[in-house]
């Protein structure tokens, strides 16, 4: 258990840089997702941690004392990895108890016959072997102590290495994708079990992946990592809801946000191409600006309310819990296009290819300036230009007669 | 049980012609070894002996020479290269194979140079350096030549790079030394390529004419195939029933290490380090 301070950390391999100034704090006994897409250098930052890598600048500390340049062995952190990394030539019992006979044995009593000889070694043999039988009920892979990873299913080498990671108690436990390799159901299980794992044992952990699910899920926080660089760090409920960055914007939330160039002058955000007018603001920025508006918070309406915005049905999904419509704006310029997440019931209210009135929610307006960053206009100056005709009814469809505007 | 086709009979005839065809001499070595004199030399393409004169000539073989001694010193040589060549080369393949260094890839560049210099282009200047410091005629000049291999290197460092990296970085977290990985982790993983290897060595080395012949005076050093030499030059140029006999004592080790080892050697050629 242990409080880890990650600080200012660069890494580049040869020409190509890696990681960016890395700033990140881990508390005492938390959950930590690190999410982004691969090759935003989240495994890099891992095997830094783990000591496994060495980085050109910054500081790794952990409890307060500074890892820089100290073994693997010496940090007293443990990996699961996401190939697991089982020895193949060992049974499930030699695999765990290896971290436990590299350590807590001598070079001399490793000796195959000391055994014999030494009532210590014997001694530290029945400790280790109990300690083997201990990690495997944890994991529920008792009855498998003797077989080798080759008979196991790949659930079962997950848990092993699991077992693996948690036998001799480290301060710190990483977590590479460790649930990639596994089947859907099997993932959603696993997931409730780690983070239960997690808590029981206080530990502090680092889980690596690019699910957002995995992260939203498990994690206590998430670092948003994008290109080398921490976007976002903060709950899951903060990234979706008040995203610092575009690039964060983008990556968690499915369907991705929707993106519009739009423009705001004179106290109006404008979509840029069609000039439609989507809020008032009372700050005076004027300049190009991108808005995103999350699939949910789009409100699809067959009646048109002052200043709604009339789109047309391109692609409509039904996913049983929820329906997606695929959206063009303005007709005439169908190369802006969004799409909205709606009831399941509205769907049958909507003819495929209907043209119908769309608004969103309050709140549900994010702006970014021209390099990705979100502007933060005041919640009240924001002031939704369609939101006074919006109904209390969460399905914005409503019952009434509906007036076909244009169809395609 | 399924009929085979006509493929498979078709195929298994042409395997069991060419194998006939490269088992024929030994074979007849065989057979000669177990027929009289007069019988070789009368002829006849049957293999099988009329008049089995077999303990006669293995009997005659044995005390003719001393073989049993030239069968220790070849048990000797091979182990003491094979020890050897082990020793250094699965070190060597792991860093290059895993570990990051300036210079891999020249060190590397040198190993395949090195498949490519037979033992001949550098026999001389090796006799005159055992030479110079009296080791030549001893078993050290018989073993050391050969004690790095770059062919083991490259069999090794080939075999390594199929091991994934993860598992050597697991072997670090928890807690071994880049030797206890050799040991632990890296060692058990090679067997099969190790194996195969070790029969390649066995066989070259314990069938190798050239380096004894030209390091070796005494006749207590003589090799398996010195040993043979050593048979023929022997007066009696007709005594060929014995000579085959002897000779067919001097294979059958390695005859024998081949059908033992035969399944793990076809899995060390033809296989990485992790199945699947």
């Amino acid at each position: 258990m242990a409080h880890i301070q990650i600080q200012d950390l660069n890494k580049s391999f040869g020409d190509t840089s890696v990681l960016r100034g890395i700033d990140l704090s881990i508390h005492e006994g938390e959950f930590l997702a690190i999410l982004g897409p691969s090759g935003c250098g989240k495994s890099t930052l891992l095997r830094i941690i783990a000591g496994l890598e060495t980085h050109d600048s910054g500081h790794v500390r952990m409890g307060g004392s500074i890892m820089d340049g100290l073994a693997p062995k010496a940090r007293d952190v443990a990996v699961v990895f996401q190939s697991y990394a089982l020895y193949p030539h060992m049974t499930v019992a030699q695999n765990l108890a290896l971290p436990l006979v590299m350590r807590e044995t001598t070079r001399v009593q490793r000796l195959p016959f000391m055994g014999h000889i030494s009532s210590v070694v014997k001694r530290k043999r029945v400790d280790i072997q109990s300690a083997v039988e201990r990690a495997a009920a944890q994991v529920r892979i008792a009855e498998l102590l003797d077989r080798k990873p080759a008979q196991l299913s790949g659930g079962q080498r997950q848990r092993v290495a699991l077992a693996r990671a948690l036998i001799r108690k480290p301060k710190l436990f990483l977590l590479d994708e460790p649930l990639s390799n596994l089947d859907a159901t099997l993932r959603a299980s696993t997931r409730t079990e780690i983070v239960q794992l997690q808590k029981r044992l206080g530990t502090t952990a680092i889980y690596v992946t690019h699910d957002q699910t995995e992260a939203m899920t498990m994690a206590d926080r998430i670092a948003i990592m994008i290109d080398g660089r921490v976007a976002q760090v903060g709950t899951a409920r903060e990234i979706y809801d008040r995203p610092k960055d575009v690039h964060a914007a983008l990556f968690v939330g499915t369907p991705k946000m929707n993106l519009f160039d739009g423009r705001i002058d004179g106290g109006v955000v404008r979509l840029a191409k069609t000039g439609m007018v989507l809020a008032h603001t009372a700050d005076a920025i004027d300049g190009p600006i991108r808005v995103g508006i999350r699939p949910e918070h789009v409100v699809l309406k067959t009646e048109f309310d002052e200043g709604a915005i009339p789109v047309v049905e391109t692609h409509r999904e039904f996913l049983g819990s929820e329906a997606l419509i695929h959206f063009g704006i303005g007709g005439g310029a169908p190369d802006i296009s969004g799409v909205a997440r709606l009831d399941p019931d509205a769907l049958d209210k909507l003819a495929p290819g209907q043209t119908v009135s769309a608004c969103f929610r309050p709140g549900g307006l994010h702006l970014f300036d021209q390099s990705g960053l979100r502007l933060e206009l005041s919640g009240e100056n924001l002031s939704p230009a369609a939101t006074t005709a919006l109904s209390d009814k969460e399905t914005a469809l409503d019952e009434r007669p509906i007036p076909i505007i244009a169809g395609i | 049980m399924k009929m085979p086709t006509r493929f498979q009979i078709t195929r298994l005839a042409i395997l069991t012609l060419v194998a006939t065809l490269l088992l024929l001499p030994y074979i007849y070595m065989v057979g000669f070894s177990l027929k009289p004199v007069d019988e070789i030399f009368a002829g006849g393409l049957s293999p099988l002996p009329r008049e089995f004169a077999g303990i006669a000539n293995y009997l005659g073989a044995l005390e003719r020479e001393p073989l049993l001694r030239y069968l220790a010193n070849g048990v000797i040589v091979c182990a003491g290269i094979l020890f050897f060549q082990l020793l250094f080369a699965v070190p060597c393949a792991y860093a290059m194979a895993k570990l990051r260094f300036p210079g891999r890839s020249l060190m590397l560049g040198i190993v395949l140079f090195g498949l490519l210099i037979p033992i001949q282009a550098t026999s001389l200047p090796i006799y005159v350096g055992l030479a110079w410091t009296g080791l030549a005629d001893t078993y050290t000049a018989l073993i050391v030549p050969f004690i790095s291999s770059v062919f083991a290197v490259f069999l090794f460092y080939q075999f390594l790079r199929t091991i994934p990296d993860d598992l050597l970085d697991a072997a670090r977290l928890d807690g071994c030394s880049e030797i206890s990985i050799i040991v632990r982790i890296v060692l058990p993983l090679i067997m099969p390529a190790a194996t195969a290897f070790g029969i390649f060595s066995v066989v070259s080395h314990w069938n190798d004419l050239f380096w004894p012949l030209v390091i070796t005076r005494s006749p207590e050093l003589n090799t398996p195939p010195l040993g043979i030499l050593a048979f023929r030059s022997e007066e009696a140029g007709d005594s060929y029933g014995e000579l085959m006999a002897g000779t067919a004592i001097i294979t059958a080790p390695l005859v024998i290490a081949f059908l033992l080892a035969q399944r793990r050697f076809i899995e060390g050629i033809s296989l990485g380090a992790l199945k699947g």
